[in-house]
């Protein structure tokens, strides 16, 4: 039998394993509002019973237990929710970082208002319009001058602001560069502490939440797939990868083993045309791109001298991030370094690694979902919308242009209406961005061509009646640039002397739109874009709601639950505490109180 | 499940947005009037939206037209009344000198009462609306119409020229069919006896350049129709016959067809409906030609008038009451005629008026039905969003409030 001591150890052990647990307790009230923490429990378990029977001791009845302990802190959480929380908020991130830029577009293209470009090729027509019926007037003139002139620099500005809207979203996406290279470095030493915590037998639980808490901002830029390795180690690599088929070649950020044989990304900030060529063509091209993505010092500027085709050139223009080394020099599918030139000269060989591998073997990340894919499909939309206002401003061009010199292709000495301001730019090299009305007509507006032949009579209105009827001809505008590049391939068979106007107009083309229908369109599908996007991050914000709802019902804080416990643990530990008095009290009996 | 205070406060946060949010819609759309502020609101709507403001700004364009248009067909109206009542104040004088055919003297009164109509008639016919001359056609910053005197009398002249458009523009070489030297066509002057005009060279497609083929077609109709008229210049493939005014018609073999060739149209053209275009004009031309013969003119019959009241020859005084008076009587009738279809371009253009506001309002009805918000139904949705409102505010601040720690 035990003696009396040996229930004093039991009382201590309880009120130290009741310590410890008001510490957790006290930890998980501290804590209570920390994002990404997950509350933790002591678990007690029994110590190792006391007593077998042996010589000394006599036969009693059963095992007598020798108190308790603190047998692991451990963090409550649900790592499937994880899971799904990661791969929504890759879907998330993408439509959120394609909704922050579509919203930008819709407000540069400011409709439906009476001051968008729609109402101002309302206003040109009107103008020509009004100038059919007072052809003798100059201030008729001046109007139709002047309302072109606003249409123009309207669509110029757009130009300019979704050119640099575009700017705008490859500033950000060197941005998160450097920010997931941060995080794939904290990740990383964070995975190795925790490692190291492990052997040592303890249980990391807060760096784990660390851990995930970074994965979880890291899975809104893109999708990530983790294997769990080890002693609580993990091996981090984006879901879509290069290697594709061979999972063997994918490329890791974070390995719990041969930590540095890892992958990061370093962003292409400068794609420039060497031969001439204008930048999207065919030929050879100086690439920048700085390590890391870091382009805080010129010392991390790596270029690149490579051919590109037009496809080449649109994907790693809209792409930008490219796959490279733990150093930041970008890399092959074989994480061979790639051929190029930086602060110190060549691109210097590491091993495991040739430098020879061909400059075109440049691996662009393209992830499928987050905030970095957002960035870039919307950069293809934009691309397109700029393309479709060239279009619009082309055909504006084109077809004002042949009506109003009455060529059907562009002749030299004829006065065009708009023209490119670019120097000694082509017609058939209009964009939006360019597009201008003639400085000639806008010094002289007698130059516009109202009547019908060269020097019409002074009231003969009918070229600028065919004008603005021009607002009603389906023109085959949406293809321009995919089959027709000059005027002369835009009207190809469609102009036609107009026996009542006396003057060469444009027939509608089946298939055609009209200009402001064109305009329409392209705003139709922009509002269709964004309002999609918008959907998506409205579902989507309910839809983590939920899975976050969830984690915080398995893993967080409940103060209530907390002081409950706190009660619980304070009333063992009293309890605790009057057994040893008790004991004492005993011990008091048996030394002073038996021999008097 | 098991609840946490973060969870209830995530919650309340998260619909307190919503909340706020669907407010703050209601708020836009009740202070702005209308149901979307950006497209991607209703992509559907917007495109439809967009499309009728400018459906209805060209409708507004169309209005001003119509209504330019209106007035100038009044200005012609009142003025052809004008000459109507001229032409028959001559009319008058003419019977009367059936009464005096002997008695020089009111005859003299009479022509002298005569050449300030002339004068008047000029006046009338220079009439100008909105900085143009009513009738002078597609050249209406020049006088179609003026007076010259003749020893003490004024005759009236005409400044309109007749002109003729052939395919003769827009390329250094001719590019219609081929003519062959020796082809035939005939031009006729305010429908008198046909000239026929004989091509002198080849006009070959791809070969003979524009002005050696308008320097070929001006010498021969100049050589048709020399003996009668001055000449005919060319400029841009246009032939302008110097006199007499009037209208021209061609006929005869395909050469005229071939050639491009057809009366320089003098019609002012106005858009009055999507694609709908209408002339709305009278030309001095048809105030003076009443008929279709080479002299039936008012400046021949006019200039007559006055040389007959000048007269002593009894057969020359005779005439003002014979062939004079027909002719005033003709041209009368031509004046009327013309009034006549002023009249029908006046209705026409009412009732394209008419169409135009009706379709303004048709228009403004459909936009007004996509784009306004209806008041009683947002401010009913307001009322219902701010109850919401204020019962998630209301019970979120109960329930968050009291823990454990109240109560230990």
């Amino acid at each position: 039998m035990a003696g009396l001591f040996s229930t004093f150890n039991v009382a201590t052990r309880g009120m130290s394993a009741q310590q410890k647990a008001l510490d957790v307790t006290s930890h998980n009230i501290a804590n209570a509002n920390t994002e990404g923490y997950s509350r933790q429990r002591a678990t007690m378990e029994t110590t190792r019973p006391f007593g077998m029977p042996s010589m000394n001791n006599a036969i009693g009845a059963g095992q007598l237990g020798t108190g308790v302990q603190v047998s692991a802190i451990t963090r409550i959480r649900d790592t499937y929710l994880d899971y799904q929380v990661r791969t929504e908020n890759g879907t998330m991130g993408l439509y959120q970082g394609r909704e922050k830029f579509l919203t930008e577009v819709e407000s540069i293209f400011n409709e439906v208002s009476e001051t968008g470009v729609s109402n101002m090729i309302g206003e040109v027509f009107d103008s020509w319009s009004a100038l059919s019926t007072s052809p003798e007037s100059s201030n008729t003139r001046t109007v139709v001058a002047q309302k072109s002139k606003a249409l123009t620099d309207q669509l110029n500005s757009t130009y300019n602001l979704l050119t640099k809207l575009k700017e705008n979203c490859k500033e950000v996406i060197q941005k998160d560069v450097v920010d997931i290279n941060g995080m794939i470095d904290q990740i990383d030493e964070l995975n190795q502490q925790v490692r190291a915590v492990k052997i040592g037998g303890n249980e990391p639980n807060d760096l784990m939440d660390k851990r995930d808490l970074l994965v979880d901002e890291l899975s809104t830029k893109f999708g990530i797939t983790i294997d769990k390795k080890a002693l609580a180690g993990e091996d981090l690599k984006a879901t879509d990868n290069v290697g594709g088929t061979v999972p063997s070649k994918d490329l890791y950020f974070v390995r719990s083993d041969s930590k540095d044989d890892v992958s990061r990304f370093s962003y292409v900030s400068e794609i420039k045309p060497k031969d001439g060529q204008k930048s999207g063509e065919n030929g050879s091209y100086e690439i920048t791109y700085y390590k890391n993505g870091d382009i805080s010092t010129d010392n991390n500027k790596v270029t690149m001298t490579m051919n590109l085709t037009p496809a080449e050139y649109t994907s790693l223009d809209q792409g930008r991030v490219l796959w490279a080394d733990k150093e930041g020099y970008a890399i092959d599918a074989d994480k061979n370094r790639i051929k190029g030139i930086d602060s110190k000269g060549a691109v210097p060989a590491v091993a495991g690694g040739t430098v020879a591998a061909t400059e075109t073997d440049y691996q662009i990340f393209k992830p499928k979902t987050g905030e970095l894919n957002g960035y870039m499909s919307v950069q293809t939309d934009i691309d397109k919308y700029i393309g479709e206002l060239n279009n619009l401003a082309k055909g504006i061009a084109f077809s004002i242009n042949a009506v109003h010199s009455g060529n059907e292709a562009e002749t030299v000495d004829e006065i065009k209406f708009f023209m490119n301001s670019d120097l000694g730019g082509k017609e058939e090299e209009i964009t939006a961005g360019n597009i201008s009305v003639n400085e000639v007509i806008l010094n002289d507006v007698m130059k516009i061509k109202v009547g019908k032949g060269d020097t019409p009579e002074a009231t003969d209105g009918n070229r600028a009646l065919a004008v603005s009827q021009l607002r009603d001809i389906k023109l085959g505008i949406q293809g321009i640039n995919d089959t027709t590049n000059t005027r002369a391939e835009f009207l190809a068979g469609k102009f036609v002397i107009d026996d009542t106007l006396g003057v060469g107009m444009i027939n509608s083309s089946v298939g055609g739109m009209t200009v402001s229908g064109y305009f329409t369109d392209i705003i139709t599908r922009l509002a269709d874009q964004t309002q999609f996007a918008k959907k998506t991050v409205t579902n989507h914000t309910t839809l983590l709601a939920g899975l976050n709802e969830s984690r915080t019902s398995i893993s967080g804080v409940s103060l209530d639950e907390e002081m409950a416990n706190m009660i619980q643990f304070q009333h063992a530990y009293q309890a605790n505490a009057k057994i040893i008095s008790t004991v004492d009290e005993l011990l008091d009996l048996i030394i002073n109180g038996l021999k008097k | 499940m098991r609840v946490t205070n973060q969870m209830l406060s995530n919650n309340f946060l998260r619909d307190m947005r919503t909340n706020l949010n669907n407010l703050s819609t209601i708020q836009n759309q009740m202070a702005s009037g209308k149901q979307i502020n950006k497209p991607s609101d209703d992509p559907a709507k917007a495109s439809k939206i967009m499309q009728m403001y400018s459906e209805i700004d060209s409708n507004k364009q169309y209005n001003s037209n119509i209504k330019n248009t209106a007035n100038w067909l009044d200005v012609t109206d009142t003025t052809l009344d004008r000459v109507g009542k001229v032409i028959g104040r001559i009319d008058e004088l003419l019977v009367s000198t059936g009464g005096s055919a002997n008695d020089l003297s009111s005859r003299k009164t009479i022509k002298d009462e005569i050449n300030q109509r002339v004068e008047e008639l000029s006046q009338l016919l220079n009439t100008s609306f909105d900085g143009k001359y009513i009738f002078g056609g597609t050249s209406g910053t020049t006088k179609p119409a003026g007076t010259k005197t003749v020893g003490e009398n004024s005759e009236l002249v005409s400044n309109a020229k007749t002109k003729v458009v052939a395919k003769l523009t827009d390329s250094a070489v001719y590019g219609g069919a081929t003519v062959a030297s020796g082809a035939i066509f005939d031009i006729s002057l305010n429908g008198g006896v046909p000239i026929t005009v004989t091509t002198s060279a080849d006009i070959e497609s791809g070969v003979t350049t524009m002005a050696e083929a308008a320097s070929t077609l001006q010498t021969n109709i100049n050589t048709a129709i020399a003996p009668d008229t001055a000449a005919v210049t060319v400029t841009n493939g246009r032939f302008v016959i110097n006199s007499p005014a009037g209208t021209l018609t061609f006929s005869g073999t395909s050469a005229t067809k071939d050639l491009g060739l057809r009366p320089g149209s003098d019609m002012l053209l106005v858009e009055v409906s999507q694609g709908v275009t209408m002339d709305y004009n009278i030309t001095a031309s048809q105030v003076i030609n009443y008929g279709m013969g080479a002299g039936e003119n008012l400046m021949k019959l006019l200039g007559g008038i006055t040389s007959h009241l000048d007269s002593s020859v009894p057969t020359e005084i005779k005439k003002l009451t014979n062939e004079d008076l027909a002719g005033i009587k003709e041209a009368m009738t031509n004046v009327l005629k013309l009034r006549s279809e002023v009249g029908a371009k006046q209705n026409r253009m009412e009732s394209a008026e008419t169409i135009n506001s009706d379709q303004n309002m048709n228009m403004t009805e459909i936009l007004s039905a996509t784009e306004d918000i209806d008041i009683t139904e947002k401010a009913m949705e307001y009322a219902t969003m701010q109850t919401i409102y204020m019962a998630s505010l209301q019970t979120s601040a109960k329930v968050l409030q009291p823990s454990l720690l109240d109560y230990l």
